[in-house]
Order: structure tokens, then sequence, then C-alpha cells
């Protein structure tokens, strides 16, 4: 499966993510403002050689608060990601693949955790552990993993029920061996696509609850923060939410695309164009 | 891939939509759960609270059951009970 993804398919979005992510790393060399700064006499002024992307209502640098902002937005998400998909897909392919009681007790619990506002959990985590970004990072995956289990395990459902699995069981292939070899690597399209989906949620939720003010510090620079600030002054300063916008659109944007290239890559049929049916 | 994993997600969504309405109700002004539910919070109302949040989640599991229901009328060889020797 591996062998056949081929880099052409991932190449564009994958060098956009890349460059998403080298661009904030490097803020501190990419930039010499400071995003903290408040400048009111240069508030909402519009894009210069100086401001590259204007200043916000405070007087901020847009386009160095942009790059830093990606720091925190980026591994939120990244991580918050991560929280939702590993036990997701854990529980979602026991829940699927061996059924019964089992399947009962993790949809069960996994059923809870849905019912449980999102904004209450994260409400819940920030009182357990006080603010900051790992609290939200966590109550981001919390709240995607129930969700990315019941995806997996609808998926692994299906392909058990298939004749080469029964086939595979005939033949005496043990359970581990069975969801390795025959149920994840077809079933991996959709939990990619999915993947993909919970990556773009995850910034997403991360941004609203930030803009919620659950993160800490609200100037911090952060891409749902910036949005929630230009918001206020979009008919004077357009430009302070179009950065941070532009930003998370072009990054959900990559993410898909990645996701839809590793499926075309990983298809079965010749070199990873479609199957002729 | 198959017909599962998109009922699994129309299903979620249906979920997703319940606790949009907060944020949609109070936007455009219209008279419903989510606009109850915020009107409650603002005023301290704890068992309105509870009672719209308990609706929320019996309506979560009610959809989850019944895409539960329709896996197997989507793909019949979909069993939710285990097989015999993977059990």
């Amino acid at each position: 499966m591996a062998a056949r993804l081929t880099l052409r398919h991932i190449a564009l979005p994958a060098a956009m993510l890349l460059f998403i992510a080298l661009a904030s790393a490097l803020a501190s060399v990419l930039t010499s403002a400071d995003p903290m700064a408040v400048a009111p006499a240069q508030a909402n002024e519009p894009p210069t050689p100086e401001h590259l992307f204007g200043t916000d209502q405070f007087g901020r640098d847009v386009w160095s608060r942009t790059l830093w902002g990606g720091q925190r937005t980026l591994t939120v998400a990244l991580v918050g990601t991560l929280i939702a998909i590993v036990p997701g897909l854990l529980i979602g392919l026991a829940a699927g693949y061996w059924g019964g009681y089992l399947d009962r007790a993790l949809m069960g619990a996994a059923d809870v955790l849905l019912a449980f506002p999102n904004l209450l959990l994260a409400m819940a985590l920030v009182a357990l552990l006080g603010y900051g970004t790992h609290q939200i990072a966590l109550a981001v995956g919390l709240a995607g993993f129930p969700a990315y289990a019941r995806v997996a395990r609808a998926a692994a459902l299906e392909v058990r029920g298939t004749p080469y699995v029964e086939a595979a069981r005939a033949v005496g292939a043990g359970r581990g061996r069975i969801i390795a070899r025959h149920i994840l690597p077809n079933i991996g399209a959709t939990l990619v696509a999915f993947g993909a989906v919970t990556f773009s949620w995850s910034l997403l939720n991360a941004a609203a609850l930030n803009f919620l003010g659950l993160g800490g510090s609200i100037s911090t620079p952060d891409w749902g923060i910036m949005l929630a600030d230009a918001r206020q002054a979009f008919r004077v300063a357009p430009w302070a939410g179009a950065a941070p916008g532009l930003a998370i659109t072009l990054t959900v944007l990559a993410a898909n695309a990645l996701a839809e290239g590793w499926q075309r890559a990983t298809q079965v049929g010749a070199g990873g164009r479609a199957c002729p049916q | 891939m198959g017909l599962l994993p998109i009922i699994a997600v129309v299903a979620l969504q249906i979920g997703f939509l319940l606790s949009g309405t907060v944020i949609t109700e109070a936007i455009f002004a219209r008279g419903g759960l989510g606009g109850l539910l915020l009107r409650a919070t603002l005023d301290r109302d704890l068992p309105v609270v509870q009672g719209v949040v308990v609706l929320a989640a019996l309506i979560y599991n009610v959809v989850n059951a019944l895409a539960d229901a329709l896996y197997a009328l989507a793909d019949p060889r979909v069993h939710l009970e285990a097989p015999p020797e993977a059990a």
C-alpha cells in the first residue's frame, strides 16, 4: 500500500502544509515586529511595506501575528487531532471487529462523551486543569474522538462482513492478522479522509475555544483569536481578518487535498489511477 | 468505500446540527430549543438547561441507534453481533 504512494499525488498539498508550518516555525526570522506590541496611533492601517498585512484595531502587526499565531494554532490542532484519532481508531476497530458486548460497551461510552456538549467539556477541563493551550488541545481531542471512533467502527463493521475476511478467517488467520492485513488497508481511505476532516474541525474548534478565552491570555497571537478580534473592525480594517482567515482556509484546504491525494494513490488500480469499471 | 461510514457521519452531523442551533437561533432571533437553552443559561435557569441537555443527549442516542439499524439495511452482510469465534 505504501509502495504505491507516489510523490506526485501528494507533492502540492504536502508542500503547501510544509510551507505554512515552516513559515510559522520560523516566525522569529521572518518578522522583526513584536506580535504583542500595541500601537494605538497606528491602528487599522492598510498594508504597507512596513506592515505587510496592515495592522489591527490595536495597531499590532497582522503579518507578525499571523506567523506567530500559526505556531500555537497548528500545534493545538495537530495535538488535538492525534488525541482524537489514535484512541478513536483503536476503539472503533475493536468495537467494529469484535462486536457484541464489547461493541455495546465501547459505543455506549462514546455516546456519553458525544452527548456532552463540547463547550461544557472544555469548560470542565479548564476548571480542573486551569487555562492553557494544552487544555484546549485535550478538549478538542476529547470532543473529536467519539466521532472518529464511530466512523472507524462503521468502516470496520462493513469490511468484517465481506467474503475475503470470512475466507481469511476460514483459512485460520488470527484476529491481529485479519485486522492489520485485511481490514485496515481496506478502510484506510475512509480513515485518512475522516482524519483530514477531524484536523480541519480541530483547527476551527480550537479557534472557537480560544475565542471564548478558555486558552488563557487572548492577546497571545492565535488565528482564532485574531479572527474574533478582526470581526469587530471588519468594515474599517478587513485585512486584519483576511490574513488569519486565509491561513486557516489554506491549511484546511491543503489537509483535505493531502488526504485526497493519499486516497487516490492507494486506490486499487494501476499506479494510483482510478480502477476502470 | 461503502455506505456505512457515510451513514455514521450523517448521524453525527444531525447531532452537531442540534448544537449548532444555539448560535443560529441567537443570530437570526428565531425561537427554538437553541434559543431556549441560551436564554435559560443566561438566566441561570438550571432545570430548563438540564432538560434541554437531556433531550439533546436523548436525540443523539436515538439517531446513533437508528444509524446502527440502517447499517444492516444498507449492507445485509453486516451483523452487529460478534462472529462466533471472534467473541
